[in-house]
């Protein structure tokens, strides 16, 4: 604590001066910052079932933060301080409160770098350590320790880091969470090697060791009148190898993680080890691009904390291979990663037609297929007696090329292209297959499938002003039924944006919950300055970024956002 | 060329630093312990009473039925858990949100006899922690653990017949002392349920679709019960009987019900042994 206002203190005293002065200052010091506050206030609607005792007077909420950092010389320090005053519903409330979760002082050369505070850190693609800071999922899993980046020759990384993650606001206390140390060793061997410098294959390899210690606690089973003492293992590791190869617009690259015996809240203390492998091969030139991934993962949550089931204290991150949609109604179901166990596939093609074709046109056409599936594991029972993911056992065998109950599927196609000078057309098409039962939770619900579109229009109205139309469309025979959206959007450049919108789930099975959720809004841009003010009714569904999702519960209220950064 | 590789393998061989950084756990991941006569087959095990007196108007007490529902999942079978709305916070309204009533004639006495000074607090085996019997939440786990510890002194075995036609339960109590104790020893029967949806008091507000969980529904034998057997005393070896009926009343899920018994001294009133049994297998 005294530490962290010393540090607050010195980063006044630095800050303000070296701003002013910049010019003048040896070492050319540079303040950056940016700032953020999203407030909603929360009005009774009979209709979604909000009352005034649910509001519980908590009428208003806000969510905001302020990141400063400093560079000078080979020194960088940074602090962020947060405010959930109360949280916007649908934040994890533990966050309920204020203060600097966030502050680092760092300092390196080109050889050494170490970091002092707190820090995000990723080795590969995550699926071994990954700490990052997602503000609209309200995620935040960073260290609070140190690291030290080290790169002794030419082509040649290290990292080594040792730290405690964000638990909410709660300090580090020896039982609360476990403490986090990770190395990664990475070798780009073009770099490294003067003989194959010139070679037009790049290869980089890359190895990594994480571990956790936590102080276990006892727990205990009663089985058939026994009384048994599970053995849990106070440092759990996995270790992981990586491969990155390109040639030109190709480029494959391959990781695999082996997390070691990890019995936890999450996997129903089971003591299996975990399994990740994501391989991706893509080829990129002017006008197309081609993705196809693969991947497998099994039983790999690996979070510092043992007993703990929430979006907090994940070391890894295991990356999504669904497409990220765009518009609002496509995000009605949102696929979440299933970190105890899932197999999937991807395949992309975005394609350009080229301007003066047929196809083409005048402007060029824009073609972007996309095909995404994933399956659980088959889950088989280790022996006759036992059943599958019995705790204190190893909890089943998966067969690697076998795959258990379709979780997602989605096939969608856009088309993009500009007609005559002012026009432009968006069309899109999805249909998804979503286990509802899994992904969600829903026991029982039947799988969801669902066709949607839309159609977007953007016309030029003159060299400032624009009008965007948006119409989608979503249509389920299950879940909460079929449902339209309509937009329209003016835009005056650069400062002004308007836009009224309509979400109809005129589909809902239940009469009364076929509701509008409408909003206006306006924004107003000026530099680095952005407000905008919104009024309207909030659906309730998953808002998912990378395969983390939150719950938004339904709202109706004024939204107001002010951003701005420097 | 040479000494470049060398040296990249010494710097990666320093990762080897990390290696002991790893537990590996061999079989048996369970181990059985001491619970009586030492472990195995038929060893007696003791099961201990976490209850936590709370409201549904009480927005801390979600929170303390975390923190139980968390022993629950560390402790199992061994910890039986009792959610008891009494107090201030758990009088229903006529009108709004919290108009169930979860109160008991039961909840009421126990909590007016051990005299609660606040909500949620709690009792482990009804039994002095640090110098109380009424403990606040944070305290409980450090509690169970010291009575999850002890030898077991009785066993209990609850043999549940429910006719899902009448809704008519006959209970079925077995004890047995399994060393010679001295006072008299009352056993009480209770009937609690589970999945409860009802609006709770939160710190975030109200949560309408609010899992109640192990809720006091009522007494098979009332506050205190009855002497076990048939005066109570504690024989070793002594195997005693007792048994009771009662009418599950309409609005109950007896599929989410299950009977808990338990076993105390009449003079310090300190549980000794606890026992849980759903209504239907």
């Amino acid at each position: 604590m005294i530490l962290k206002k010393f540090l607050i203190l010195i980063l006044l005293a630095l800050t303000l001066p070296a701003y002013i002065l910049a010019q003048e200052i040896p070492g050319n010091p540079t303040v950056h910052g940016n700032f953020q506050i999203d407030a909603q206030t929360y009005h009774p609607d009979e209709a979604l079932g909000i009352t005034d005792s649910v509001l519980q007077g908590k009428t208003m909420r806000l969510n905001g933060y302020g990141d400063i950092r400093f560079s000078m010389w080979r020194f960088n320090a940074g602090l962020r301080y947060e405010a959930y005053l109360p949280p916007l519903a649908g934040y994890d409330p533990n966050y309920q409160g204020q203060g600097i979760p966030y502050w680092f002082v760092e300092y390196g050369d080109e050889k050494l770098q170490i970091t002092a505070g707190h820090f995000y850190e990723q080795f590969g693609m995550g699926m071994i350590l990954r700490s990052y800071e997602q503000w609209d999922l309200g995620y935040d899993n960073s260290f609070n320790g140190l690291r030290v980046k080290y790169s002794p020759v030419s082509g040649l990384n290290f990292k080594a880091l040792i730290g405690v993650q964000r638990y909410y606001w709660e300090p580090f206390a020896d039982d609360n969470r476990g403490i986090v140390r990770g190395f990664d060793g990475e070798l780009m061997l073009n770099d490294a090697f003067n003989a194959l410098k010139e070679m037009k294959t790049r290869v980089i390899l890359g190895g990594s060791f994480v571990s956790k210690y936590e102080k276990m606690r006892t727990k205990t089973l009663i089985s058939d009148t026994i009384k048994y003492e599970y053995q849990l293992p106070a440092n759990v590791a996995s270790a992981g190898g990586r491969v990155s190869i390109s040639n030109g617009g190709f480029n494959f690259y391959t990781e695999y993680t082996h997390k070691f015996n990890n019995p936890t809240a999450f996997n129903n203390y089971i003591y299996k080890d975990g399994q990740a492998l994501l391989s991706s091969l893509s080829y990129s030139q002017k006008g197309l691009g081609v993705y196809i991934a693969a991947k497998r993962i099994d039983n790999m949550s690996y979070k510092s904390k043992m007993t703990e089931l929430n979006n907090v204290l994940d070391i890894n991150f295991i990356p999504p291979l669904t497409k990220q949609f765009v518009y609002s109604l496509e995000n009605v179901y949102p696929y979440a990663t299933q970190l105890n166990g899932e197999a999937a596939i991807q395949g992309q093609i975005i394609y350009t037609i080229p301007k003066g074709t047929k196809l083409g046109g005048k402007y060029g056409t824009k073609l972007e297929l996309n095909y995404s599936r994933v399956h659980g594991l088959d889950k088989q029972a280790i022996a006759d007696s036992i059943p599958v993911d019995s705790t204190g056992t190893l909890g089943y065998k998966a067969p690697w090329f076998k795959f258990g109950d379709l979780y997602y599927q989605s096939i969608s196609a856009s088309f993009e292209k500009k007609i005559g000078k002012k026009v432009k057309l968006n069309i899109e098409y999805i249909h998804i297959d979503y286990n509802i039962e899994v992904v969600e939770g829903h026991p029982g619900a039947e799988m969801v499938h669902a066709h949607e579109y839309n159609i977007e229009f953007t016309f030029k109205l003159s060299s400032t002003k624009s009008l965007r139309l948006e119409y989608e469309e979503l249509l389920t025979k299950q879940d909460r039924g079929n449902w339209a959206m309509l937009m329209v959007e003016f835009n005056v450049a650069p400062k002004w944006f308007f836009s009224i919108m309509d979400q109809y789930n005129y589909g809902n099975p239940d009469e009364d919950m076929r509701l509008h959720y409408y909003t206006a809004a306006v924004a107003f841009v000026q530099g680095p300055h952005r407000l905008s003010l919104a009024y309207g009714r909030q659906r309730e569904g998953l808002l998912c970024v990378g395969g983390v999702c939150r719950q938004v519960p339904a709202s109706n209220g004024f939204t107001l956002n002010i951003s701005t950064s420097f | 060329m040479m000494k470049k590789i060398s040296k990249i393998i010494a710097l990666f061989a320093l990762s080897a630093l990390m290696i002991p950084s790893c537990d590996i756990v061999e079989e048996p991941y369970l181990v059985a312990i001491a619970g009586g006569n030492g472990p195995g087959p038929g060893d007696k095990v003791r099961k201990v009473l976490l209850e936590d007196y709370t409201g549904q108007k009480c927005l801390n007490c979600p929170e303390a039925a975390e923190i139980a529902h968390t022993l629950k999942t560390l402790y199992g079978e061994q910890l039986v858990l009792l959610t008891i709305h009494a107090g201030s916070y758990s009088t229903p309204d006529a009108t709004g949100d919290f108009t169930a009533d979860f109160r008991t004639q039961e909840g009421a006495e126990l909590n007016s006899f051990f005299g609660f000074p606040g909500y949620p607090m709690g009792m482990v085996n009804r039994t002095e922690f640090d110098g109380f019997r009424i403990l606040l939440k944070d305290s409980w786990e450090a509690a169970a653990a010291i009575q999850t510890d002890l030898e077991a002194q009785v066993e209990i075995i609850i043999t549940n017949t429910y006719n899902t036609g009448t809704s008519k339960l006959d209970c079925l109590l077995e004890t047995e002392f399994l060393k010679d104790m001295d006072g008299t020893y009352n056993i009480c029967v209770f009937i609690v349920e589970s999945g409860i949806i009802s609006p709770q008091e939160t710190e975030q507000g109200v949560n309408l679709t609010y899992e109640h969980n192990h809720v006091l529904r009522g007494s098979m034998n009332g506050t205190w019960g009855d002497v076990v057997g048939t005066d109570g005393q504690a024989i070793s070896g002594s195997a005693l009987t007792n048994s009771y009926s009662y009418t599950i009343p309409d609005g109950w899920n007896a599929d989410n019900c299950s009977v808990v018994a338990f076993v105390y001294n009449t003079t310090t009133n300190e549980v000794v042994q606890a026992e849980e049994k759903d209504l239907l297998p």
